[in-house]
């Protein structure tokens, strides 16, 4: 069973906490989640990255010195446009033009504008350089360390070979059939790329 | 007259013959020295290091000796989990067009088919993660990781690959 999008940025709603003056809409979320457990698993997890976000991203990153103001428009012009996009199944792109247009509708209180602010700040925060739509997909750590880890005791670490100016990891291009992908880019050059997998019908993997 | 010009041309094009024969022995001695100093067949496959490790929430901290290493990538998680166990490792030389993958403690599996490479300054990895409901292709440099995040109840599974 699959969850509308306005059923879906209902609960992105509930799960930043943003339906404390809407009763109507906090009841119809609940009444969703006590109906579906997908709906139930979908908050979960978006609480779970929502806060593993915020621990990492917010806290660590002093946010006041932060600009966010264009953040989405950045954002948008960083992720390449979906190979399928006339699929009707949910993608971060769609998701995030879904919430574009649930903004200009004036919903704005509703949306979960800050854990939407900690992924694209996350994904963006640390970019230096801006990228042209279409040039390279969403980019990542700019240095990593690597692990051979035969087991054992720990292993040395070896620097990324990368001197090209670009980051460690880029993301190329992407297809998802539901739920959504949320990228972390490490605070540290030697920190990996983090890339949650959620998916709002399933207690496991995607 | 022409006896002396027939000879001097026939002299011409001995000299010739044995120039072609020289040059086309030099040229397969090039051949030869460049396929013995090319580097072997291994340079067009990619090794990806593969971590299955699972995060849960217990009373006391816990980190798998064996993760020692990625202490740090788990800091992100710190604030809902403080125990990580490698479960599975694995280590997957691909060639161009291959795949590989393992299987994932939630009965899913994760798979990696190796696409290429980049041309430029840095050689880049070019792989496709395969997943039940994700494809994503990514461009990574020599020793780059990725660290792959799902949800197994209420566990995490975090899926480190490195590679190169």
């Amino acid at each position: 069973m699959t969850m509308t999008d306005e059923q879906q940025m209902l609960l992105m709603a509930f799960a930043d906490g943003e339906l404390t003056d809407e009763p109507e809409m906090l009841a119809e979320a609940q009444a969703l989640m006590a109906a579906q457990a997908i709906a139930a698993s979908a908050v979960s997890d978006m609480q779970l990255a929502k806060e593993a976000l915020r621990l990492h991203v917010m806290s660590e990153r002093r946010t006041a010195d932060a600009d966010l103001s264009m953040v989405r428009g950045r954002v948008l012009t960083k992720i390449p446009a979906p190979k399928q996009a006339q699929k009707q199944d949910v993608s971060l792109i769609s998701r995030l033009f879904s919430w574009t247009q649930f903004f200009d509708t004036g919903q704005l209180g509703l949306a979960g504008g800050v854990a939407m602010a900690a992924v694209l700040f996350a994904v963006v925060m640390t970019q230096n350089q801006v990228t042209t739509p279409g040039e390279r997909g969403i980019e990542a750590t700019r240095d990593s360390v690597m692990n051979p880890g035969s087991g054992g005791t720990s292993a040395p670490v070896a620097k990324v070979q990368h001197d090209d100016d670009q980051p460690g990891v880029i993301i190329e291009d992407m297809e998802l059939d539901g739920g959504t992908v949320m990228f972390e880019e490490g605070e540290n050059p030697d920190e990996a790329m983090i890339i949650w997998h959620i998916q709002p019908d399933e207690g496991g993997a995607g | 007259m022409s006896q002396s010009m027939h000879n001097a041309d026939r002299r011409v094009h001995r000299s010739l013959r044995r120039g072609m024969a020289v040059t086309s022995i030099l040229i397969a001695m090039g051949l030869m020295t460049s396929a013995f100093a090319a580097p072997p067949a291994a340079s067009g496959t990619a090794t990806f290091q593969i971590r299955v490790i699972e995060a849960a929430k217990g009373p006391a901290a816990h980190l798998d000796p064996r993760l020692g290493t990625m202490k740090r990538d788990f800091k992100p998680f710190k604030g809902q989990f403080n125990q990580f166990k490698l479960v599975r490792q694995q280590t997957l030389r691909l060639a161009i067009s291959q795949q590989g993958g393992v299987q994932l403690p939630t009965g899913k599996r994760f798979g990696l088919k190796m696409l290429g490479f980049t041309t430029g300054k840095v050689r880049r990895i070019r792989y496709e993660v395969q997943m039940p409901r994700t494809r994503m292709k990514r461009s990574v440099a020599p020793g780059a990781r990725t660290l792959d995040v799902i949800r197994n109840g209420p566990k995490l599974i975090i899926i480190s690959t490195t590679v190169r």
